[in-house]
């Protein structure tokens, strides 16, 4: 294999071709106490996030919306590694991710937390591709808007 | 040869060209420099018999630019930046169509502009790269890009634009992605971009062949 088929292997391992092409929980909630679009204007990509949260515990989440492979398999992941945690373990998973494609730091996680950073592994692929982090992070920051705005349905712009 | 005699062009109160003068002998390549507001393009404009001198004479193998304006055009070849053209047309037509102001006739155009294209590399350059694309599975030439010489946008079909841009970069393709701006307009045709590939003098056909191997990666990739 050339040298762009390596890197892009890399970028678009198996799991993340398999979530682009078949996003989970890909709909939108009936109920839901959260939600937030992310919107990236630069490259089009839309996405909203739903959040049905119950005391602290996140009891559902989903997504809709239009994006590259990069995104949509983001978006997948992340629900599939949301459902069921609290809110604080949320937020410091999307920290462990975020600093994970970006390069940045986030100390040490959490014994509880290593299943899903394994889980979201795949997706650090993008730090090799700049322009395209904002694709794998836009999903996690509407998450985050989701969180602050309940069901006033903010929309977070990145670019 | 080109002489200029103490040629002088006033706009207003200004004077772009105050008593210029100099001659270019028979096949001496000349370079004409300066920096802007110079008078470079009043002086090639005069030269070029499109515009009238306040003072002093220009030649053209002789022809004087303001009385044998049609034996001066005859006689030239003026290549702008943009002046003049016009990119609704495809080389073809644009040739044919500059052939048709020097008079020639309707069936020595075509070997004009045929012989022409093959001079500079661009014989069915467009078409070979429309073609090329068309044929592989799954992609979407967008339709009336054909009628623009140099960029042609394109879809494969399953596949976001973005991650069209990503794969091509890596087989060393450099290509445009997205919206281009016109978000609105996607939305209203239902895609979430396009890909546009540009081609200049630069390139040839391995490029075109190139793109193509991308493309047929890219499908690989994500199709299937």
């Amino acid at each position: 294999m050339s040298d762009a088929g390596m890197d892009l292997r890399e970028l678009y391992q198996d799991i993340i071709l398999d979530h682009g092409r078949h996003p989970r929980n890909f709909h939108a909630l009936e109920h839901p106490t959260h939600l937030a679009r992310g919107h990236n204007p630069l490259c089009g990509d839309r996405v909203t996030v739903y959040l049905a949260i119950e005391g602290d515990r996140i009891a559902d989440v989903s997504f809709e919306g239009r994006g590259c492979a990069i995104s949509t398999a983001a978006a997948s992941l992340m629900t599939e590694v949301l459902k069921g945690k609290t809110v604080e373990e949320a937020r410091a998973l999307f920290a462990q991710f975020h600093a994970r494609v970006t390069g940045g730091e986030a100390g040490e996680p959490s014994e509880a937390l290593q299943d899903d950073i394994e889980r979201l592994e795949p997706l650090t692929g993008v730090k090799a591709f700049p322009v395209r982090v904002k694709c794998a992070t836009l999903p996690w920051h509407a998450f985050e808007a989701a969180l602050k705005s309940g069901l006033a349905g903010q929309t977070v712009k990145t670019e | 040869m080109i002489a200029v005699k103490d040629l002088t062009k006033v706009y207003g109160k200004r004077a772009a060209l105050d008593h210029v003068s100099f001659e270019v002998p028979e096949r001496e390549i000349f370079g004409f420099v300066g920096p802007n507001g110079a008078g470079k393009t009043t002086t090639l404009r005069i030269l070029a018999a499109l515009l009238e001198p306040t003072e002093g004479k220009a030649y053209i193998d002789g022809a004087d630019v303001t009385k044998e304006r049609e034996k001066v055009h005859t006689r030239i070849g003026y290549m702008p930046d943009f002046f003049g053209v016009y990119d609704q047309l495809t080389a073809a037509e644009y040739l044919d169509f500059y052939a048709a102001c020097y008079r020639q006739p309707k069936a020595r155009r075509k070997k004009i502009a045929d012989d022409l294209l093959e001079l500079v590399g661009l014989t069915d350059r467009k078409d070979q790269a429309v073609d090329t694309l068309s044929r592989i599975p799954d992609v979407q030439v967008v339709p009336g890009g054909q009628h623009r010489l140099s960029v042609i946008s394109f879809n494969v079909d399953g596949v976001h634009p973005h991650d069209v841009g990503t794969v091509l970069d890596q087989h060393g393709v450099a290509v445009r992605v997205g919206h281009h701006c016109a978000q609105p307009l996607m939305d209203k045709l239902g895609v979430a971009g396009t890909v546009r590939a540009s081609l200049g003098l630069y390139n040839d056909k391995a490029d075109i062949d190139r793109l193509a191997a991308a493309v047929k990666a890219c499908r690989e990739m994500f199709v299937r």
